[in-house]
């Protein structure tokens, strides 16, 4: 079975293909459409765009190496072939490096468009779950009506999990929109949630994207297989349901499971089966192969400890190099199979035919170019599992994506789940047997090509063998304790972490609480000498109210602050203070002046703000040189104290 | 006589020999690399803009792929040129050495035949000396024993007249 190769004109209608039927809707993603063609036999072609590119580094090395001989002074006889020797050779590296440059360009933008147009698509899907849910609405809150409470269950947790993350980018961009009309490029909290989260704002996310967690438990941690829990005995009908079905036995006895199907001229094929996480979360020990560390493995770590161990269950059973195996999962399992198909190590040996996965989180980014491995990925719309990770399963020619809505009022599963009954296995053999046996229905015409790659697999006399996994603690580890600083340290954990809160600015709400400063009525003598003025100390350019020395500002001159603001100041709370009642310490910022001198010298340079941004220097008004608990200019004669034309104030550089 | 400027040239011929080795192998891998560039033509079939220019580019790197392992082949001609050159280099101070042993000993009269051997024995021990003496010599002159013989017969032919 080879899986379909691209043809040109593409012969088939370009998918998704999307058919309504009652209560059982499909839509299929990927295979072999127009778009993933095009990309597919791009990414192909800039593959070997690479090898080319790889072998002219090879000769760059070599006539590099010959210009480094030819630098070498050494006594020669004088011939006129020799400088000129020099000067080709030297061309010729020139030659060498400007086309590869031009080359791994062209090839980067070929990956970083790939990647864009995957991430577009992505976000449109995501958002096209996401709406479908919301148009299942009226129908969820019916069903509860009537008492199908299981229904509003899945579904709420599937529209949690899939727009939990959109709904906190909107509020975050909502409520933290830059003020455009008075930031003047101050990048917005949007801006900042993205870089944040671009560098992983959390140490959670540091952690995934340094990929340390990964990492650290991998290298300390060793996946064994165990011994075979169990053999039996099947007879292959060639559909997936019967595959899934007969698999369904695994978890119970074991956490791996190779069956080997005896084809008709003498081969075998061998048919790997990888159940979902057997977590006890009362007891979350370090031992079991699906639990936490089968899941780091499986989900962040490319399945790469799993691939090793299946590989020695299928050379326990008598695999060879070349032989045909195919793969399936569940849920945890069915990560796994994505990334052992992604991570090449069994492609690489074994002729990997198919995979599928069922109920398995989504796993953006492609397979290694030239895979030809035949994958389906089936998941239920109201299953909130492939949506855990925050990703999106990926497709291609090969790489097909079913997305089922299913429902059955009639199920009454025994164990409830902590993901829902749309997550159950019996759901998804539902929904398999419903695809399986009505494939143009619900996948349109040549639909099911890529599911039946793998079901066919399974036709004829079957053995499965079930194996244990487990974990053991790598004794020659010597990486440092996950709550060892030195961890963090090693891994630039402590920096990013760091780096990502300052990218958030959360230390940067000392911004509301500019540094005071004094308030001239430019007619008012006595205002600084800017010859005579003394530069500013650092920390008198400190800003924010946080970093003022409590004995200088008292709260009386802070709470002064507030009311000027009450009379219509211009500036912020903070933003001008009466130069005395900070006893010119503070209020005398010579920067300050400095700045306000040269903004009038030259009114089309911005001053620097306290907020490190272009502020425009508007009228105020005069704010009272006097505190407020003394009296105010005037108040001796009787006069109200009126508000009078002030260049503004203007605020030091700040302290980044 | 040893010759350190015939044993230097010889060094370096080879140094040439091996950097003409190293650009005949860049060359070598130019047809592997066009091999890579036409599979990723043949990959790219499809009509559009894009299409388009992808070919473009790799008909530009398929004949900048030939015109580097030309001008590598070309550069390895050159080298190995060079190797001969230092090879002869090193032979005609072979030949000096044999010849300023042939007169080794003999009483040498006259300033032009002093200062050929001073400059011969120069030539043998050191390469810019030997590429001088070449300029001025435009190579071993030949029968040099003869004109040494030359040089140290006029004192006899003197005597007798």
């Amino acid at each position: 079975m080879d899986p379909p190769a691209p043809q040109f004109p593409v012969p088939v209608p370009v998918r998704p293909h999307t058919a309504d039927h009652g209560p059982f809707t499909v839509r299929v993603s990927g295979g072999d459409t127009t778009i993933d063609v095009a990309w597919e036999t791009l990414l192909a072609a800039s593959s070997h765009v690479g090898a080319a590119q790889e072998l002219a580094g090879r000769q760059l090395d070599d006539v590099a190496a010959n210009n480094t001989l030819l630098l070498v002074p050494r006594p020669q006889i004088p011939h006129w072939r020799a400088p000129l020797l020099v000067a080709r050779s030297a061309s010729l590296s020139m030659r060498i490096i400007w086309i590869s440059g031009l080359v791994e360009k062209c090839v980067s933008a070929i990956e970083y468009s790939h990647d864009k147009y995957r991430e577009g698509e992505s976000m449109i899907r995501r958002w096209l779950q996401i709406s479908e849910l919301i148009s299942e609405t009226s129908y969820v809150i019916d069903q509860a009506g009537q008492g199908d409470g299981r229904l509003a269950g899945d579904w709420a947790r599937s529209l949690g999990v899939l727009g939990g993350q959109e709904a906190l980018r909107l509020v975050a961009a909502y409520f933290t929109r830059g003020r455009s009309g008075l930031g003047g490029g101050r990048p917005s909290g949007r801006d900042r949630f993205e870089d944040g989260a671009g560098f992983g704002f959390l140490a959670i996310a540091k952690l995934q994207e340094e990929n340390a967690l990964a990492a650290y438990e991998m290298a300390r941690h060793d996946l064994r297989l165990g011994d075979q829990t169990g053999t039996s005995f099947h007879h292959g009908d060639g559909t997936l349901h019967s595959w899934y079905q007969q698999m369904g036995q695994v978890s119970e006895e074991g956490d791996l499971a190779v069956t080997t199907v005896a084809g008709d001229s003498g081969e075998t094929t061998y048919m790997v089966h990888l159940p979902g996480l057997d977590m006890d979360i009362t007891d979350l020990n370090r031992q079991d192969g699906r639990g936490y560390l089968g899941l780091v493995d499986s989900a962040f770590n490319d399945a790469e400890q799993l691939a090793d161990v299946v590989d020695e269950a299928l050379e326990s059973l008598g695999a060879q190099e070349g032989d045909q195996i195919a793969l399936s999962g569940y849920s945890l399992g069915g990560i796994a199979v994505t990334n052992l198909v992604r991570n090449g190590r069994l492609g690489e040996k074994y002729d990997l035919v198919a995979a599928t996965s069922i109920g398995a989180p989504g796993r953006h980014g492609g397979f290694p170019p030239g895979t030809q491995t035949s994958t389906t990925h089936i998941q239920n719309r109201r299953d909130p599992v492939p949506h855990l990770l925050g990703e999106h399963q990926g497709t291609g020619v090969n790489r097909q994506v079913i997305e089922v809505a299913h429902h059955n009022e009639d199920a009454r599963p025994e164990d409830p789940s902590l993901f829902g009954d749309a997550h159950s296995y019996q759901h998804y053999l539902d929904i398999v047997e419903e695809l399986e046996t009505n494939p143009e229905e619900h996948l349109g015409e040549g639909g099911d090509a890529l599911l039946r790659d793998f079901s066919t697999l399974y036709q004829g006399q079957a053995e499965t063998h079930v194996f244990r996994t487990g974990w053991e603690e790598n004794p020659d580890s010597q990486d440092p304790d996950l709550f060892d600083p030195e961890f963090w340290e090693a891994t630039g954990l402590t920096t990013g972490v760091w780096e990502s809160i300052e990218r958030l600015d959360v230390l940067g709400i000392g911004d509301a609480f500019g540094p005071v400063t004094p308030v001239e009525d430019p007619e008012t003598p006595g205002t600084p000498d800017l010859e005579d003025t003394a530069p500013p100390s650092p920390s008198e350019r400190t800003r924010g109210a946080g970093t003022l020395d409590s004995g200088t500002l008292d709260a009386g001159a802070l709470g002064s602050a507030g009311e000027e603001d009450g009379q219509g100041l211009a500036g912020e709370p903070g933003g001008a203070i009466g130069e005395e009642s900070l006893g010119g310490a503070v209020g005398s910022d010579a920067s300050a002046v400095r700045s306000q001198a040269e903004a009038a010298a030259n009114p089309q340079e911005p001053v620097r703000g306290h907020r490190d941004r272009a502020q425009p220097l508007t009228p105020g008004v005069i704010i009272p040189t006097t505190p407020r608990s003394g009296p105010a200019p005037g108040a001796d004669d009787g006069e109200p104290s009126v508000p009078q034309p002030l260049t503004p104030a203007v605020i030091g550089p700040p302290e980044r | 006589m040893y010759s350190a400027a015939a044993a230097h040239l010889d060094q370096v011929a080879t140094v040439y020999d091996e950097m003409a080795a190293r650009y005949r192998r860049a060359a070598g891998l130019g047809p592997q690399q066009r091999t890579q560039l036409v599979l990723a033509q043949d990959a790219v079939r499809w009509e559009s803009l894009a299409g388009d220019a992808f070919r473009g580019l790799i008909d530009l790197l398929m004949a900048d792929s030939a015109g580097v392992s030309e001008e590598a082949e070309d550069l390895a001609s050159e080298a190995s040129i060079l190797a001969g050159v230092m090879r002869e280099g090193a032979q005609v101070a072979r030949h000096l050495a044999a010849i300023l042993d042939a007169v080794a000993g003999l009483d040498i009269v006259g300033i032009s035949g002093e200062v050929l051997l001073r400059r011969a024995r120069a030539a043998v021990d050191d390469v810019m000396s030997l590429g001088s003496f070449l300029d001025d010599y435009g190579g071993v002159p030949p029968g040099l024993g003869d004109v040494i013989a030359e040089v140290l017969r006029p004192p006899v032919e003197q005597n007798a007249t």
